[in-house]
């Protein structure tokens, strides 16, 4: 893989609590000086970032009810829906990581149905199962929930301290193959990891060290 | 010194772990009850099943809202409260949009703190300032908007970053809003050592998953 294929397998994100306009558009243009697949950042910066983007093929990625993963399904449904009307390009969002650890698969279910129906086929949506915080069962039970939800994309973790182990990428695609793509977040730092975690079969990595792996 | 029955009144019951499950939350309102919390404090996803396990006890519902960044469109952070509301939580401790304060647009901020007390008319509406990211000015000016608003507490922190409520702090915030606003203090307050300091400084409410240790080591 040449250093554009290389770049193009990253993601990295500028959604801290205190970010201005002035710091997230230092941040974008450092990005654009490698060609990534994409930035994720906060709803209210959706229209801002696609601004600062134009020209480039990088994509607007949000976020909803991230990362904890609290908020209700019909406030993470109004969050999909705004991502849509400011023309975001994906959305990861996150699950009921309570209703999951508490063995509700229905309202897991019903909360991922909810937002499928509501990202359409306007925005891609992700979802998060957070595996660093599940048993083997439940990583392969929320795969499941989340195909038969029509979403066959998810994202390993949010990062944040839930870190990404290699063997969680071979084990879902080793099970699903095409039919799941895995993007991984958390705790990939160095090139050395991106490799690993690319081979393993992932289809784009989350790092907020991209400076560090890229230069 | 405060009696015991007094620092209970003060603890808000804080289960905010991502990987929470029922069986935890059932104990933990039990616990609130047992002790006579002020509240329980959960993610919004779990104010309906609290919301039922407190029913007819004193113990109020707190949701934990705009968590943990702050960073929602108001008209995201305004539905999410009304949804909270329909669920059943009286306690609304909302993350300010602390990049309004960051870009000194504080008619927007006081927008938010406006809109924020309408909807949370008749409830109790605690804005979280995350007061590790804030200068000294701008704790002071969230501060003096907060109240200029209506709003009935300032809360330190949501806990999920570095720093927490620190004695300085809470001193600080209890000077600028006077004696009569409320003053919670959240983040890091681990034990009665700690939530001894903290209510001396000034603040009213706490907010801690500590709080069964700490009123088991209460002392007068």
């Amino acid at each position: 893989m040449n250093n554009t294929e290389f770049e193009r397998k990253f993601i990295t994100s500028i959604l801290e609590t205190e970010a201005t306009h002035k710091e997230v558009e230092k941040f974008i243009e450092k990005c654009k000086k490698y060609n990534l697949y994409g930035i994720a950042v906060d709803l209210d910066y959706i229209v801002f970032a696609k601004k600062l983007l134009e020209g480039t093929s990088m994509k607007v990625i949000t976020v909803a009810s991230y990362p904890n993963g609290g908020m209700t399904t019909k406030v993470k449904v109004a969050q999909i829906k705004y991502a849509i009307k400011m023309g975001a390009d994906e959305i990861d969002a996150c699950l009921n990581y309570n209703a999951l650890k508490s063995g509700r698969f229905d309202d897991v279910k019903n909360d991922m149905n909810k937002m499928a129906d509501a990202a359409e086929d306007k925005i891609k949506l992700i979802f998060i199962p957070q595996f660093a915080i599940l048993t083997n069962e439940e990583k392969i039970k929320v795969c499941d929930l989340s195909i038969r939800a029509g979403c066959n994309v998810i994202k390993t973790n949010t990062g944040y301290g839930y870190n990404t182990i290699v063997e969680d990428i071979l084990m879902a695609k080793r099970i699903y193959g095409s039919d799941l793509e895995v993007e991984a977040s958390g705790g990939c730092r160095t090139r050395e990891q991106a490799k690993q975690i690319l081979n393993a079969g992932s289809s784009v990595i989350h790092t907020s060290t991209i400076f560090n792996i890229l230069q | 010194m405060i009696t015991k029955k007094e620092l209970a009144k003060t603890i808000d019951h804080t289960y905010l772990k991502i990987q929470g499950n029922d069986m935890e939350i059932k104990a933990i309102c039990y616990e609130a009850i047992y002790y006579g919390f002020a509240s329980v404090a959960v993610h919004p996803t779990i104010v309906p099943l609290v919301s039922k396990l407190l029913r007819d006890t004193p113990v109020k519902v707190c949701a934990a809202l705009s968590f943990f960044s702050g960073r929602y469109p108001l008209e995201i952070k305004l539905y999410e409260i009304k949804d909270a509301i329909s669920n059943g939580a009286t306690e609304l401790d909302m993350v300010m949009s602390v990049d309004l304060v960051k870009e000194k647009k504080y008619d927007l901020l006081e927008k938010e703190f406006k809109e924020f007390a309408k909807v949370g008319k008749g409830l109790t509406t605690k804005v979280i300032l995350e007061t590790c990211l804030l200068t000294r000015e701008e704790k002071i000016k969230a501060c003096e908007i907060a109240k200029s608003c209506g709003i009935n507490f300032v809360k330190t922190s949501t806990g999920f970053k570095e720093g927490g409520a620190t004695v300085e702090d809470v001193m600080l915030m209890r000077k600028t809003v006077g004696s009569t606003m409320g003053v919670k203090a959240s983040g890091n307050i681990r034990n009665w050592n700690d939530a001894k300091a903290i209510i001396e400084a000034g603040a009213n409410r706490i907010g801690t998953s500590s709080g069964v240790n700490i009123m088991k080591a209460y002392t007068k």
